[in-house]
Parts: structure tokens; sequence; C-alpha cells
């Protein structure tokens, strides 16, 4: 079984980020803090700014504006691989895996940027966890590239597990997969949820969503329009507004 | 104990053959595989760089260069001992290699491989240019390494640099290096989201890739005897690669064989003047066209799976997970 992630009190905090590109204000003023144990939901229409939000949050981008806090340490200008050293694992828009890598090899490569406690057998005892708990251990040895999209999307989230993250950032986890995978990928990530890991989830999917998180934040332009509860954030006028485009 | 596999017994084989050979050629193909000793180790530690990391440099006869002529002029204007004068050029290399790592760092694809031909034509120059100390175009001559005129001392030596430095390279492969090389050739913005410091990976494998070619030049140096900017034209570049491609670029091996073949082939093709290049050519291309990941990977039937990947890989299953990776691989 997979180990249960213990949500310490250091998350993330982002104070009035501000992203530009040009003249365009991708982020405009945004402030959002992640709470231990949260799986919040991050919506909102194309060009409202939230892969922009979560590259900021990962270190893949460096903000024009504000601050931005893990576990209480300013990561401004810090790169991506230091905000995963503190526990800020993230997943891409389009699967960005390590194509020619075998499934193992791709959930290997992060853990082993950390020195293990007990060996690294124990890595590999927790690769097969994961691959347990995503069901592609059958897939072990293969390419990633052979992958479908949906085993894609879930070798991603393996590979973020791995880094056992205090929080993780799922960048439109379901766009593009099946039917049959996605109930099976909205499981997958509401038990991480249920075992204590803090997720904020990016996605057009709505129904997936709010069947699945317990706080949702809408962008709109950049900026956040909206932050509660799902089904009072989905009958908030500015929110039908962004969406309906009135 | 643990069991040593048939492949790893297999290799055994060429090695025995290789320290046999000796007796067995004239001086002219004594002094060719010789030779082939120095293309091979620049092949494979160019593989290193281009076929695990994906940085395709095209500065590696620069680095080559640096260790010749650091040992040469070393060895002619300080006297210093020939054997500390290549591990100077080793050092040397490495020093410029990890400071166009660093240079490097923000490119990717065709602008770092125009970066690094430009450094290295800029180098070329330099040596033409700075002829009060490397005599230019006429050439360094340079000490020999050992006394009397054998080739068959620098045949044993050139294949005990190989060895070495293919097992210091395989030994880094192996290593959890490895897979954050490969990593990085795959997807630069995942490996730092994996929390690969890309940087410094970038940076390390620059400075042992050109280290080691640097190995390789102050060997060839001492071993021809004369060092010269040829050493570093596009030709000689696009040898190496094409050494590296025929073999399979994405395995140390195959650079190794790649290179021995392409360059008997290419003395064996010498009575057909010009026309050699047209076979190496051609070979070249149907090396692309029939077998991207090069002959020896098609020849072992193993199309781009390579074989110290396989330990890593082994433990997945759980109840076998606790112990093998530790066992089997060093990871460290």
């Amino acid at each position: 079984m997979v180990s249960q992630v213990v949500a310490a009190a250091t998350l993330v905090d982002a104070h009035a980020l501000v992203k530009r590109f040009g003249g365009i204000h991708a982020v405009d003023d945004i402030s959002l803090t992640i709470q231990p144990g949260e799986l919040v939901g991050l919506i909102g229409p194309n060009g409202s700014g939230k892969t922009t939000l979560i590259n900021l949050m990962s270190g893949a981008l460096v903000p024009d504006g504000g601050t931005i806090s893990v576990g209480g340490v300013v990561m401004n200008g810090k790169a991506a691989h230091v905000f995963a050293g503190h526990g800020v694992a993230r997943t891409f828009q389009i699967p960005r895996l390590f194509r020619r890598m075998t499934v193992l090899e791709n959930l290997l490569a992060p853990a082993l940027t950390r020195k293990p406690a007990h060996g690294h057998g124990t890595i590999a005892l927790r690769a097969a966890e994961v691959l347990t708990f995503l069901r592609l251990s059958h897939l072990a040895h293969g390419e990633a590239r052979a992958l479908s999209g949906g085993q894609q999307k879930l070798l991603e989230l393996g590979r973020a597990m791995m880094l056992e993250p205090r929080v993780l950032l799922l960048d439109e986890p379901f766009a593009g997969v099946h039917p049959k995978l996605l109930g099976d990928l909205v499981e997958r990530i509401a038990e991480l949820s249920r075992r204590g890991y803090t997720i904020v989830l990016v996605d057009h999917n709505l129904d997936a969503v709010r069947g699945v998180v317990r706080r949702l934040v809408v962008m709109a332009r950049g900026r956040q329009i909206a932050d509660g509860v799902p089904d009072e954030v989905l009958r908030n006028p500015d929110v039908i507004d962004a969406y309906t485009g009135a | 104990m643990p069991r040593r596999s048939p492949v790893q017994i297999w290799w055994l084989v060429p090695i025995v053959a290789a320290l046999a050979l000796p007796p067995l050629l004239n001086s002219y193909w004594l002094h060719v595989i010789s030779v082939s000793w120095y293309y091979a180790i620049l092949a494979a530690s160019w593989a290193l760089l281009a076929g695990y990391a994906g940085q395709f440099s095209f500065g590696h006869m620069a680095f080559a260069a640096i260790g010749g002529y650091a040992s040469g002029l070393l060895a002619v204007d300080l006297r210093v001992p020939v054997p500390l004068g290549i591990l100077c050029g080793f050092v040397a290399a490495g020093i410029v290699g990890a400071a166009i790592g660093w240079l490097c760092l923000r490119m990717r694809g065709p602008y770092l491989s125009l970066f690094t031909l430009a450094f290295a034509l800029i180098f070329q120059l330099i040596l033409i240019a700075e002829y009060q100390f490397t005599r230019g175009s006429l050439g360094l001559s340079v000490p020999g390494l050992f006394a009397g005129r054998s080739d068959t001392p620098y045949y044993y030596t050139g294949f005990i640099l190989l060895l070495v430095s293919l097992s210091a390279m395989i030994f880094l492969l192996r290593s959890r290096v490895g897979i954050f090389l490969r990593a990085l050739r795959e997807d630069e913005d995942a490996a730092e989201a994996c929390g690969i410091d890309t940087s410094l990976y970038k940076i390390l494998v620059f400075a042992i890739t050109s280290a080691v070619a640097g190995l390789a030049g102050g060997f060839y140096g001492h071993f021809v005897g004369i060092l010269t900017p040829n050493l570093v034209t596009i030709p000689e570049m696009g040898l190496v690669v094409a050494m590296a491609v025929v073999g399979g670029v994405e395995s140390l091996s195959g650079a190794v064989v790649g290179a021995v073949f392409v360059y008997v082939l290419s003395e064996v093709l010498r009575d057909t003047g010009q026309m050699r290049f047209v076979v190496l050519g051609l070979l070249i291309m149907l090396t692309q066209r029939y077998a991207q990941n090069g002959l020896w990977t098609l020849a072992l039937g193993r199309g781009s799976r390579l074989s110290w990947r396989k330990p890593v890989t082994r433990a997945v299953e759980p109840e076998a997970a606790a112990t093998a990776v530790e066992r089997e691989t060093n990871v460290g």
C-alpha cells in the first residue's frame, strides 16, 4: 500500500503573484493559500492563467511580482528542481514523460534525487507500490512512449508521487483521457486525497473536478474571481459570466 | 556471490582477442588499430554526451586538441614528463569542458550544436594564429610516450586507456547519474520538475566527456609525434560522429565498435581513393535509414534497449524490490 503522506504545517502560500508576457497579464495579483490535506480545484476558461499559476507555484516560471512560499520558505527565483526538493510535485497539461525510458525508470528518476533513509531497495519497493496503485505493473518494463494517453497521465501522476510530495499540482489530468480511464483517474486522485495528499487540481472537466474537490478556485483573465465550496462557487454570477462570456 | 551473466563473460572475448592481436599484425595494421583506439575513446565519450545526455556538441575535437596541445606544450617547453603532461591535458580539457557546459546551459538542439562548432573553429584558428607557441599549421613536434620506434606499447597503452575510460563511463551510466542524464536528454523541464538539477548534470557531462576526449588527444599526440590544427577540423568531427552513429550513438560499446570498424574500413578502402568516402557515406545513410540505433545494437538484436538498464529495473516485483536495486546497482 502507498504510504500515507503526513501533511505538515508547511504548504504553499502564493501572495499577490504577477506574471506578464509582454503586455499580457497572465497572472494578475493572485493570492492563494493551500492548507494541509486540501484538495483544491482550480478552474477557469481558456487563457485565464491557470497553467501560468501552476508554473509559478512549481518554479517553472519566475514571478514578476509577489512572493511564493513553500513551507514558510520564500522560493522566488529558485529553480524548479529546488521546488521539487521542497516537496512541490507537478504534472503537465500534455504529459511530459521520459519517453524512451521505461515506465519503471520514469518512476525511479525523481526518487533517486533523494537519499533514501533505508537504502535504495526502498525506492524500488515504493516504485512497485506506485505501479500497483496505478495498475501499471504489467507495463513496468515497457517504454513510456508506448503507453496510451490515459496511461501516460497515470504514469505522470505516479512520477510526481515518487517525490513523496507535500503538494501535488495536477495540470489538466483529465484532458484527452478516454472515458473508460477517466473514472479510474478520478478515483485514484480521490484516493490520494483520502490518504492525506495535498492536491491542486486544474481542469476544464467541471463534472470530474466538482466530484472530487472540496474547495474550488476560479480564475478569469489572470485574476481570481471566486474561491469557496464548489456548489456555491458554481452559482456565483461572476463565474457564470466568465464561462458563458456574458 | 553474484553470478556473471553470459553477456558480461562474452565481453572478455574481444578483450582477450585485442590483447593477443599485436604479434599477428604487421607494423602498418598495428599502427592503424592503435589509432583506432584513439577514435574509439572519442566516439564513446561523444556517445555519452550526445546519445545519452542529448547534448549534440560539435566541439568534441577541440577538447581532444586541448588535451593534446596541453600535454605536448608541457613536454616541449617545460620538460614535464609525458604521462604527467597527459594527465594535465585530461584535467585542462575537463575544466574547459565544464566552462563550455556552463555557457551552454540555456542552449538546446541546433543552438548548442552551432555554439560548440563555433568554439571548435575559434580554437582551431587560435592554434593556427598563435604560431610562437603552437608552430601553427606546421605542427608541433612532441616527444613520444615510449622510447623506440615500435607501435606495440602504444597499441597496449591506447587499449588500456580505452578500457579504463569506457569502464568509468559505464560505471557512471550504471549509477543514478545515468538515469538523470537520460532524463535530461528526454525532457529538461520534466527532469527539473522531478528534482533533477539539470544545470549541474549538464556541466558534469560536458566536463567528464571533455576530459576523456582530452585524454585521447594527449595519447594521440605523443603517439603520432606531431600535433596540428587539423585535429579540430569539421571532417574530423564528422568522422567521430559517423563512427558513433554507425556503431550506435546510444551505446558506448556500439560507438567503440563503430569507431574501429569505420577506421579500419577506411584503411581497407584506401586504395580506392575518394571512392572510400562514397562508401562510408552510403554506410552512414543506410545505417540511418534501416538501423537508427546503429549496426552494433542491431547485431546484438537489442534495438535501443541497453543491457546496463536491466539491473536497475529488475527489482519491480514487490517481493524482489527490497533488496535488488541496492545489490545490483551502483546507485549512489
